[in-house]
C-alpha cells in the first residue's frame, strides 16, 4: 500500500504539474499525441489572430503543388483549386471540426447527465420514458439517425451539433443512471434527506461530485469518435455548408481533383486522423493517469525496462 | 433462449421501430411542409399542390396518421421518385449488397483483430506489440471516407490495378472491404489484447499451465476463449452498425448497398426510399442482435445457465 501511496501525486500544484509531466514523458505516444494537438492549437491561434491573411483567391496559385517553399511558406502545403493557401484552409477548417466535436460532446454530456441524474433519482415514468427513448435511439445505426435528423431539419452548425450530441446522448444517459441508482442508496445521501435537503440540492452537492469523474472519462472517449463522425457527415455535404469549411467537407471538394492535385483531400483527412488519434491515445493516458493501480506504468517504465 | 425471452424482445423491437417511424411522421409535419421532403427546393406552386393532394396532406393530421399506419402495416412505402418503383422493391434489391459487403469485411477484421490481438498480448511490451497497438490505433482513427479516396489514388488511379468504383465481379469488392474493415479492425485488436492480457493473467490459465498444458493449447484454448467474449460483443455492436450500410464507403466507391441508397435518398429527398431504407434496417438489426445472443450462449456456459 505504501509503494501506491509513493508514487500517486501529492496535492500542492507544482509537485502535481511535475508528476504530470513525468508521466506525459513516460508514454511516447501521449506525447507525440500533445504535440500534435499543440500545433493544431497554434494553426487556429494563427488564424484568428489573421497570420494566414484571409482565405483570398489568388488563381496565379490555383492547384500549386506542395513542399515547395519558393513562393512563401504559407504556400508550402500548396494551394486549391481557387488558389487559397491549404494551410490556411487547413488553420481554419480545424477550429470548425473542432470547435464543433468539443460542442457536441459537451451538450450531449450536459444533457446525458440531467437526464440519466433525473431518471436515476426518480425513476417512475418519467424515468422510464427517458430510458425508452434512449434504448430506441440506441437502437439504429448512429449515422442512420443522424443522416435522418438533419435531413428532417436541415443541415446547420446548430442542428449538427444537436443531432451528434442527440446520438450520442443515450450512453451518458445509461452511465449516468446506473451510477446515481448505487449512490442514492448509500448512508450520506440518506443523511441529507433526513435533514430535509430538496432533492435538486441532493442532485447537485452529493450525486454530482461523484458521478462527475466517470462522465468526463465518457466524455474524453468520445471527443475523437464526434469528430470522425462529423467529418464524415460534412464530406456527405450534410453538416458544415461552404463557404464556411471543415475538414470533411476539404476533403469533399478536393475529391474532384484526385487525379491531377492529391495534395487537395489527402492533408484535411490527414489531419482528420492525426487529431482523432492524438485524442484517443490522451484519453487512453488520461484512464492509466487516473487509475491508481495501473500508473506505475507510466512513471517507472524506464527504470524497469 | 426461452421462448418468453425471444417473444419479449421481439415485442420491444417492434415497438422501437414504431416508435422511429412515427417520431419521423409527427416530426415531419411539425417542422415544416412535407411537400419540401419530396420535391426539390425549386419546385413550382402547382407541382407542390399537385403533390399535396397526391400524398393526402390537404386532410387533417389525424386521417393522415390513420393512412399512414395503414400503409406501414401493408408494408407498402410508397413510389421512389428517383427510381420510379416501389420503394421496398428498389431497397430489397440492395440489401443483399450490404449484408455481404458488412459480414465480409467484419469477418476478415474479427479474424484479423482476434490474431493480432493475441500475438500483441502474448508479446506484451515488445516491439511487435508496440507495432501492433500504433496500426491498431491508426486504423481506429481513419476516417474511412478517406482511406477511400487514398485506395483509389494509389490503386487505380497511379496503379490502375483496381477499378475506381462501380459493381461486379470479385475485384470491385476489394477496396470497399479494406476502408470498411480498417475501424472495427483497429477497435478489436484494441480490445481483443486488452482482454487477451487480463485472461492470461487469470487464475484459471495459470492452474492449466501448472497442469503442464502445452503453451500453444493454452493461449490459444484456454485464454482466448474467454477473451473473444467482449470482442464478440463488440462485434455485434459494430454489425449492427454496418446494417445501416457501409455508409459513406459505399458512396465513395458507387457501391450499389443500402448506405448508398439511404444517402443519395436523403440528399434527392426521395422520401418514399427512405422510409423504406429504414425499415429494412431495422429488421436486419433485430435478427443480428438475436443472433448475436445466440451466440454468445454458445460459446459461454454461464449465459445458458443465467437464462
Amino acid at each position: 500500500m505504501s509503494a501506491v501511496e509513493a508514487l500517486a501525486p501529492s496535492n500542492s500544484l507544482p509537485a502535481r504539474l511535475k508528476w504530470l509531466w513525468r508521466a506525459l514523458v513516460g508514454d511516447p505516444t501521449a506525447l507525440a499525441a500533445v504535440i500534435w494537438l499543440l500545433i493544431v492549437l497554434a494553426g487556429i491561434i494563427a488564424f484568428d489572430l489573421g497570420a494566414f491573411s484571409g482565405g483570398r483567391i489568388d488563381l496565379k496559385a490555383r492547384n500549386l503543388p506542395p513542399f515547395d517553399l519558393s513562393f512563401g511558406w504559407k504556400l508550402f502545403l500548396g494551394a486549391d483549386a481557387l488558389g487559397r493557401p491549404l494551410l490556411a484552409r487547413l488553420a481554419e477548417a480545424a477550429s470548425a471540426s473542432i470547435g464543433i466535436a468539443l460542442a457536441a460532446v459537451l451538450t450531449s454530456l450536459a444533457g446525458g447527465l440531467a437526464l440519466g441524474m433525473v431518471a436515476g433519482y426518480f425513476g417512475g415514468p418519467i424515468g422510464n420514458l427517458i430510458m425508452r427513448i434512449s434504448d430506441i435511439v440506441m437502437g439504429f445505426p448512429t449515422l442512420l439517425v443522424a443522416l435522418v435528423g438533419l435531413y428532417l431539419f436541415g443541415p446547420s452548425v446548430t442542428n449538427l451539433i444537436l443531432v451528434l450530441a442527440i446520438t450520442r446522448m443515450p450512453a451518458y444517459i445509461r452511465v449516468a443512471r446506473a451510477e446515481v441508482l448505487e449512490v442514492r442508496e448509500r448512508l450520506f445521501v440518506d443523511a441529507a434527506r433526513v435533514f430535509g435537503a430538496g432533492p435538486f440540492w441532493i442532485l447537485r452537492n452529493h450525486i454530482l461530485p461523484i458521478v462527475a469523474p466517470t462522465m468526463l472519462t465518457l466524455a474524453s472517449v468520445n471527443v475523437a469518435m464526434v469528430m470522425l463522425f462529423e467529418s464524415g457527415l460534412s464530406y456527405l455535404g450534410l453538416g458544415i455548408q461552404p463557404p464556411a469549411v471543415s475538414w470533411g467537407l476539404m476533403v469533399a471538394q478536393g475529391q474532384g481533383y484526385l487525379a491531377t492535385a492529391w495534395w487537395l483531400a489527402c492533408f484535411p483527412g490527414l489531419a482528420v486522423m492525426l487529431t482523432t488519434m492524438s485524442f484517443n491515445l490522451l484519453a487512453n493516458w488520461f484512464r492509466i493517469v487516473n487509475d491508481p493501480t495501473q500508473r506505475w506504468r507510466l512513471t517507472s517504465r524506464k527504470r524497469t525496462s | 433462449m426461452s421462448a418468453g425471452y425471444f417473444l419479449k424482445r421481439t415485442v420491444f423491437a417492434l415497438l422501437a421501430l414504431a416508435g422511429l417511424m412515427i417520431a419521423v411522421f409527427f416530426l415531419v409535419r411539425l417542422t415544416g411542409d412535407p411537400v419540401n421532403l419530396y420535391l426539390p427546393v425549386d419546385a413550382s406552386q402547382g407541382a407542390r399542390d399537385a403533390m399535396r393532394v397526391k400524398l393526402g396532406l390537404d386532410q387533417p393530421v389525424f386521417f393522415q396518421f390513420l393512412d399512414w399506419g395503414g400503409q406501414m402495416l401493408r408494408l407498402d412505402f410508397g413510389t421512389s421518385l428517383w427510381h420510379n418503383r416501389p420503394a421496398i422493391q428498389v431497397v430489397l434489391e440492395a440489401l443483399p449488397n450490404t449484408l455481404a459487403l458488412g459480414a465480409i469485411a467484419l469477418t476478415i477484421a474479427f479474424g484479423g483483430a482476434v490474431l493480432f490481438g493475441s500475438i500483441a498480448a502474448v508479446r506484451a511490451g515488445s516491439w511487435v506489440d508496440r507495432v501492433i497497438n500504433l496500426v491498431s490505433q491508426a486504423a481506429a482513427s481513419v476516417p474511412d471516407f478517406w482511406l477511400g479516396l487514398m485506395c483509389i489514388l494509389v490503386f487505380a488511379v497511379t496503379l490502375r490495378i483496381l477499378p475506381t468504383s462501380g459493381f461486379g465481379g470479385p475485384i470491385y469488392w476489394v477496396l470497399p472491404v479494406a476502408c470498411l474493415l480498417a475501424r472495427p479492425f483497429g477497435t478489436l485488436v484494441q480490445i481483443v489484447r486488452g482482454s487477451m492480457l487480463e485472461a492470461l493473467n487469470a487464475a484459471f490459465v495459470r492452474t492449466a499451465r501448472a497442469k503442464g498444458a502445452q503453451a500453444g493449447r493454452v493461449t490459444f484454448i484456454h485464454a482466448l476463449r474467454n477473451a473473444m467474449l467482449p470482442a464478440i460483443t463488440v462485434t455485434g455492436d459494430l454489425a449492427a452498425q454496418f446494417a445501416g450500410g457501409g455508409g459513406v464507403v459505399e458512396v465513395v466507391f458507387g457501391f450499389p448497398g443500402i448506405g448508398k441508397l439511404l444517402i443519395d435518398g436523403i440528399l434527392k429527398r426521395d422520401f418514399a426510399l427512405v422510409q423504406a431504407s429504414i425499415f429494412c434496417v431495422a429488421i436486419v438489426i433485430f435478427i443480428i442482435n438475436i443472433a448475436v445472443d445466440m451466440l454468445y450462449a454458445a460459446i459461454d456456459p454461464r449465459v445458458r445457465i443465467e437464462q
